[in-house]
């Protein structure tokens, strides 16, 4: 009976030290997780808002990082054996390793995908003027010198007639050409000369800072400018 | 009473192994079911928000990759970017909260408490407390984690495919553009009299103008008869790459051929 008893008091004694154990550990976790997650968050949110994630995201890896190492520190220790806590630390570097690659890695491509995708715009918006203005402005030479060699029109006068209304601050609706945001203007036009200016409203030139002829900043601008000796180009932006 | 366990070492002396058949097969288990999650029901993993940026990948790099090439794509159409949606931010910090700090959290306390718990098996509620923990925290730190690992092995060789990807396209666009430069001039040329170097109705006598046969981009050469001309550019990066155009007198943009050889195809 005694021996029954001191059974008895023995598992309840150890019960409850368990559960004070359990208890401890429980506020151990709330207190961890609380701390991360306060820490993550607030970093997270000190870069002001913008279309940008990164800053945000890479703000809040800082915490992240340093947390899951102290996090690491703390729980990688006795009752864990030292061959299981070397292995662990081994993985976290390996796995950190990998996710910090992945993560930078990403950063990397999608900022260079983004570039691309702007140089690309610009690559495109240049050939579209190009094939806007070379043939309107062929087209008038060609029309003026099948005049033969008495010119009863200025060629001047010829790319008004074949672009009906073309006048300084105009713009000309080339064959072809869409309603879209790339547009040709006339810069300015007399007898013996018509310059014409390519533009776009939003493809970005090579300087931000370029006065466009538009009113905008930094943005795609060529230049054509025709006379008796054919078409001469070029790039301003 | 001495709460103090060593694990090292069992009450009757024995040395204990901490990689048990049970710890594996749970580790193996844990592996399968994650990457179940991962590449089965990946599209399932959404925040029932109700829209569709509010998805919370255990990735949140990716949804901010993703964010800036829709930046890009929209600067693309000629729309400004507005600053990121909350419910996108809350996405990307919940996705950084979860696999940086609930999973770890959760897998290391659950696996420390199991090893200071082993020599109180008896007590089936402890052991079953921090086996859950341990295996929810796992679940999320491993399908974070798992898709780092092959995504950092093949970081270098994707990025370098798409480098080359693009520059063989950017080089092909250059050989375009250079070659519709010569084509205008060559259109120029049949256009203007011959008493200001032109072909006066006929493209017979032309030639490549210096500044313009050879660039950083190419070289080019032109096949002249008096109505037809052909101009081919070959690369000067990518040799075994070339473009042709072939034209007739209305001009490159009326009924001209393009040709693209080698990579250029």
């Amino acid at each position: 009976m005694s021996g029954l008893f001191f059974i008895t008091s023995q598992c309840s004694s150890r019960s409850i030290d368990i559960l004070k154990g359990i208890q401890k550990e429980v506020c151990m976790i709330i207190i961890w997780l609380l701390g991360g997650i306060a820490a993550v968050t607030i970093a997270f949110f000190v870069p002001s808002n913008s279309p940008e994630l990164w800053p945000s995201l890479n703000m809040a890896m800082i915490p992240a990082a340093l947390y899951i190492l102290a996090l690491s520190f703390y729980t990688l220790r006795s009752p864990i054996t030292r061959t299981a806590r070397i292995v662990s630390w081994v993985i976290i570097v390996l796995i950190g390793g990998a996710m910090y690659s992945s993560w930078t890695g990403m950063e990397v491509q999608s900022r260079w995908q983004h570039n691309q995708l702007l140089k690309i715009h610009s690559a495109i918006t240049r050939g579209l003027l190009q094939s806007y203005a070379q043939p309107a402005a062929l087209s008038a030479l060609k029309e003026y010198y099948q005049q033969g060699k008495t010119k009863k029109e200025s060629l001047g006068k010829v790319f008004q007639r074949l672009n009906p209304g073309a006048a300084a601050g105009s713009k000309i609706q080339a064959a072809d050409m869409p309603q879209d945001s790339s547009s040709i203007v006339v810069k300015s036009i007399a007898e013996n000369e018509v310059v014409l200016l390519g533009r776009h409203q939003y493809s970005n030139g090579r300087n931000p800072d370029f006065k466009n002829y538009n009113g905008k900043t930094g943005k795609v601008q060529e230049r054509f400018t025709l006379t008796e000796k054919g078409v001469s180009y070029e790039s301003e932006n | 009473m001495n709460q103090k366990i060593d694990a090292e070492k069992l009450p009757d002396g024995q040395q204990e192994r901490e990689f048990s058949p049970d710890f594996v097969r749970l580790l193996i288990a844990l592996t399968g079911a994650t990457l179940l999650i991962v590449f089965v029901f990946q599209d399932k993993i959404i925040l029932p928000t109700g829209t569709a940026t509010g998805q919370v990948f255990l990735y949140p790099w990716i949804t901010a990759a993703g964010q800036t090439i829709a930046n890009g794509l929209a600067e693309f159409s000629g729309k400004t970017p507005s600053d990121s949606i909350i419910q996108v931010r809350l996405a990307v910090l919940l996705g950084v909260i979860f696999g940086f700090i609930i999973g770890p959290t959760l897998f290391l306390f659950g696996w420390y408490q199991r090893r200071k718990d082993r020599p109180f098996r008896g007590m089936d509620s402890t052991l079953k407390g921090s086996a859950v923990i341990s295996v929810i925290g796992g679940l999320i730190i491993f399908s974070a984690a798992i898709p780092a690992i092959p995504n950092a092995i093949n970081r270098s060789q994707v990025e370098s495919w798409l480098r080359s990807s693009q520059a063989i396209q950017e080089n092909k666009d250059q050989v375009i553009s250079d070659i519709t430069m010569i084509a205008y001039n060559a259109h120029q040329y049949g256009i203007l009299p011959r008493s200001l170097n032109g072909g006066e109705g006929s493209f017979a006598g032309y030639a490549i103008p210096q500044a313009l046969a050879a660039t950083a981009n190419g070289t080019y050469k032109a096949a002249v008869t008096a109505d037809e001309i052909t101009l081919t550019g070959n690369s000067a990066k990518y040799p075994d790459c070339n473009v042709t155009l072939r034209f007739n007198r209305n001009g490159p943009m009326n009924g001209g051929t393009w040709k693209y050889e080698g990579q250029f195809q």
